[in-house]
Order: structure tokens, then sequence, then C-alpha cells
């Protein structure tokens, strides 16, 4: 069977390819500064949006959008008081997050079907609606990530220096926030909320086995991200099988394949 | 003269953390291409007055400046070169040497620029000042804590900084290197950079430092020739061993 002959394997494999090349490319910043579980903390926001796109009868990928925003925002804010409860508050936005969701749920007359999707993802009901919103927000986080890197990189390596050297570390930190919480929304309808942190770390996870720089392990990152999303989504059409499991299994087979590598090269 | 106005200037400068007055009217003005060490025992405000300094810290009370601007209207900040306490240069994601020295010139290209052949030029520059050309595509990671330390040091100068801070930057180097880390300082200084290191102890610095600030609990109690500096050490005995990170 042609894989191309269909058109929801079409668009589910743009949709794929386009949020493995996204996804990492703001995820290095947040492997950078050791955020790795903001992915999955805004993933928890998100399926509250989503509760709410379905209870509304809006479609839930911009009601994701618009709570992964507020969520991101508000963790940013949290992490910039520096306080030692933000890791309280954080976790409380997760349990928000989900607890909000089902309630929402609980409201309307939604089926554990619909619910299901969006915990597993649901690639291949990706509308041509939802993939114009998937293509806008990914080549935009790519496309800032990619001109920004070297100021990103500066204050994810150390922000007080950043800010003494003039940067405007605020306001680029909100940045990122806002492009992690649109790339978590977007990524969710690929691989599911609870597996969206994966295609934000991973690749980067794997290309940090292989690389030197941090300029290769950006470009690795993306390649490795969009490969897995692309190979994975393949595999599951010929195996029948949940996408969000195959992208996810092969990125981390990818990733034993990479530190294998590096360990056999001696580099420890 | 008019040009010269001191590099930095606090005057009455309070600092509050938390419950306690870090620094307690603290009045200081470096001169440009003066040598100013920073002395005093743990939890004196040596790290505070340096932020203090560059604005990283509020004041709650008392005024301060850079370079004869006032600190919120300043926007030169190329101007300056800050090497804060840390433990290692290595970070999450692997980044070579030259990548973590360039990134000292990110503000100085803007958002939307590129790094250009000048930039580099800078980066080969600030690395041979610190003697590590030889290992700028290397990963920082793999470098010894010393090396580390010098990689901070370039990235500080890599805009050609009028003047250097650096808060402790020889606690984690051996002796040997402390030395050679002196005659870098050394050289830069016969160049004109103004430079204030935050030390336990005047060490190796001794012969170039020009002036010592000495703070205990939050207040200035000398403030003149280095030597002097060194028997106030002797008052306030403190263990280098000891010294948290």
């Amino acid at each position: 069977m042609d894989i191309f002959a269909l058109e929801f394997m079409r668009k589910a494999l743009l949709a794929g390819a386009l949020v493995g090349v996204a996804a990492p490319s703001v995820g290095i910043f947040l492997v950078q500064r050791r955020l790795s579980l903001m992915g999955d903390g805004i993933g928890h926001v998100v399926f509250m949006g989503v509760a709410a796109g379905l209870v509304l009868g809006i479609a839930p990928i911009y009601t994701a959008l618009l709570f992964a925003t507020g969520g991101a925002v508000t963790i940013e804010l949290l992490r910039q008081r520096g306080k030692t409860s933000s890791d309280v508050a954080l976790a409380l936005i997760f349990y928000l997050g989900i607890a909000g969701g089902i309630f929402l749920l609980g409201l309307g007359d939604t089926s554990a079907l619909q619910l299901s999707s969006y915990l597993f993802g649901s690639v291949l009901t990706v509308s041509s609606g939802d993939l114009v919103v998937v293509a806008v927000a990914t080549m935009a986080t790519f496309l800032v990530t990619h001109v920004l890197r070297k100021h990103l990189f500066a204050i994810a390596y150390d922000e007080e220096i950043a800010r003494v050297a003039g940067l405007p570390v605020t306001s680029l930190n909100l940045l990122v926030a806002v492009l992690t919480a649109v790339t978590v929304a977007v990524t969710a309808k690929v691989v599911g909320v609870l597996l969206v942190s994966a295609l934000l770390v991973l690749p980067v996870a794997t290309a940090q086995q292989l690389s030197r720089s941090f300029r290769s392990t950006f470009y690795l990152s993306v390649a490795i991200g969009a490969l897995a999303a692309f190979a994975g989504l393949v595999i599951a059409f010929y195996t029948d099988q949940f996408p969000a499991a195959t992208i996810v299994l092969l990125s981390i087979g990818l990733f034993v394949v990479a530190t294998t590598i590096r360990v056999t090269r001696g580099e420890g | 003269m008019s040009n010269a106005a001191p590099v930095f200037e606090v005057s009455d400068a309070w600092v509050r953390l938390g419950n306690s007055d870090v620094l307690r009217g603290v009045d200081f003005a470096q001169r440009p291409g003066e040598f100013v060490v920073l002395l005093g025992p743990n939890g004196s405000g040596k790290t505070t007055l340096v932020k203090a300094l560059l604005g990283v810290v509020r004041l709650v009370r008392g005024r301060r400046s850079v370079f004869g601007h006032d600190l919120d209207t300043f926007r030169h900040w190329d101007r300056i070169g800050y090497v804060p306490q840390r433990v290692t240069a290595a970070a999450g994601v692997p980044a070579t040497v030259g990548e973590v020295v360039l990134s000292g010139r990110a503000a100085k290209v803007g958002l939307l620029g590129r790094y250009g052949s000048e930039d580099r030029a800078a980066v080969a520059r600030a690395l041979d000042l610190v003697d590590l050309a030889p290992l700028a595509t290397a990963r920082v990671e793999t470098l010894s804590g010393g090396q580390q330390q010098r990689v901070l040091i370039a990235r500080a100068l890599a805009t050609n900084p009028e003047v250097l801070v650096m808060d402790e930057p020889v606690a984690s180097v051996d002796l040997a290197h402390q030395e050679s880390f002196a005659r870098t300082l050394g050289e830069l200084h016969r160049g004109g950079t103004s430079i204030l290191l935050v030390a336990h102890s005047l060490g190796a610095m001794e012969p170039l430092a020009q002036r010592a600030l000495v703070i205990e609990r939050g207040v200035v109690i000398h403030d003149g020739a280095p030597d002097a500096a060194a028997v106030q050490e002797h008052a306030h005995p403190h263990h280098a061993d000891h010294e948290p990170r």
C-alpha cells in the first residue's frame, strides 16, 4: 500500500516532520538550562486547554495554544522570582492542568475516545485547519530560535553574565517560554500530552552524544527530531501501531544507538 | 580631567537580602586604570558589593554610577567584563571553548546580527590572553577546573572591556596557574584595563594590586595600600579550604 496515496497520511507525515524540527529547536534551550521537564509541565496545561476546547466547541488546538501560553508565562514568571517555593508552585500548575481538564470534561458530554486521542496523540486525524496552525507555529518557532540562538545560548549559559552584558534577559526568557508553549501545544496533537516532552528532549539528548559544539547539537537534534517523527509514522502505518508509541520508541532507540557510538569511540 | 569619571562609584550603598543588611553604607570609587582587590571574610558582602556595582542587586539606599553614568541609563555594557563565581564553565548541552567565549559578544552583535570576522578575531585574542588558543575547539566540560576558569575569563575579555570584574577567579585554580593568571592580569593592567578582583587573600596578586578594599559585615574597614590589608587579614583569619563553592 502506498503511504503517500492517502491524504490523511500525507498530512500526518507533514505535521510530524514539522513538529520534529520545531520541538528540539526550543527543547535544546530547556535542556541547556536543565529544565527538561518544563515540556511535561506545559503538557499538563495543554490537557486543560484541550478540555476547554471540547466543552466550548472550539477546535481544541486553539484553546490548547492559549492555555499553554498562559501556563508557560506563569511558570517563567515564577521562576524569575527565584523563590524556593517556585518548585511547589510549578507542581501546583501541573496538577491544576490535569484536575482542571478533567473537571471541564465533566461539564460536557465528551467521550473517553476523544479524551484518549489527546492523551496519546491523534496525528492521523489532523485536519487541514490543524495543519495550518501546526505549520505556522513550528516554522515560527524554528525561525526564531535559529535567528536568536546565540543570544538564547548566552542566556541559558549564564543569566547573570548575560544580564550584565546588556542582553534583554527577561524578555528573551519569556519568548522562550511562549515558544515552548506553542511547540508543546502543537506537538501534543502528534504524540499526545503524555509524550510531548519526549520530542523536545530526546533528540537533543541523542545529538549531544555525538556533538562537540552547541551549533552541531542544534542542527543534529533538529534532523534527528524530524527523522524520528517521520520514520515513526511510517512504521506505525505499516505495523498498525499508535504513532506516538513508534515515534517515541524510535527516539529512544536512536538515543541508545548514539550513546553506544559515543562509548565505543572511547569518549566515555 | 573631565574624561576620568570613576569606573564604578557607590556612595552610602545599602543592600538588603532577605532580612539582613548585607551592605551597610559602603562608599567606593574605582579610578580608571586602577587595580583593586576586594578582600574580606566569608559572608562579609564582597560578592554583594560587586553585584551592587554591576546593578545585579538593588540598592535600598545610596547612589551608584558606572563610567560616570547613572546605572539605569547606562547602555555600554561591553565596556565591562564580568566573571562571576562559578563552579564550572560547562552547561547542560555540549559547547566548545570557542562558542562559550564567542557568547561574550552576543549582546554586541544585536538580536538579528550575525557573528563576523571581527567577533572571531576578538575571541582569538581573548583565548590568546589566557593561553587557551590551542583548545578553542575542545568541549568545555573536558577541561580542568583551572582551564574552565580561564574560559570564563576569556569570555569576559571578548568585548575588549575597559574594566574586568572577577569574583574569586582563583578559588579553584592551583598555585602554578594562579601565578600565570597573575601574569595575565598584569599584562592586561599594563595595557590600561582596570581590574576589580574579589579574593580571599592577596596571594599571587600582591605585587599587582594598587589598592585593597576590605569589608566586613557589610562595612568597609580598610581602603588603601594592599600591604596594610594583608595585616588586616591576619587579624581576621579564615580558612580557604572550607570556603563554600
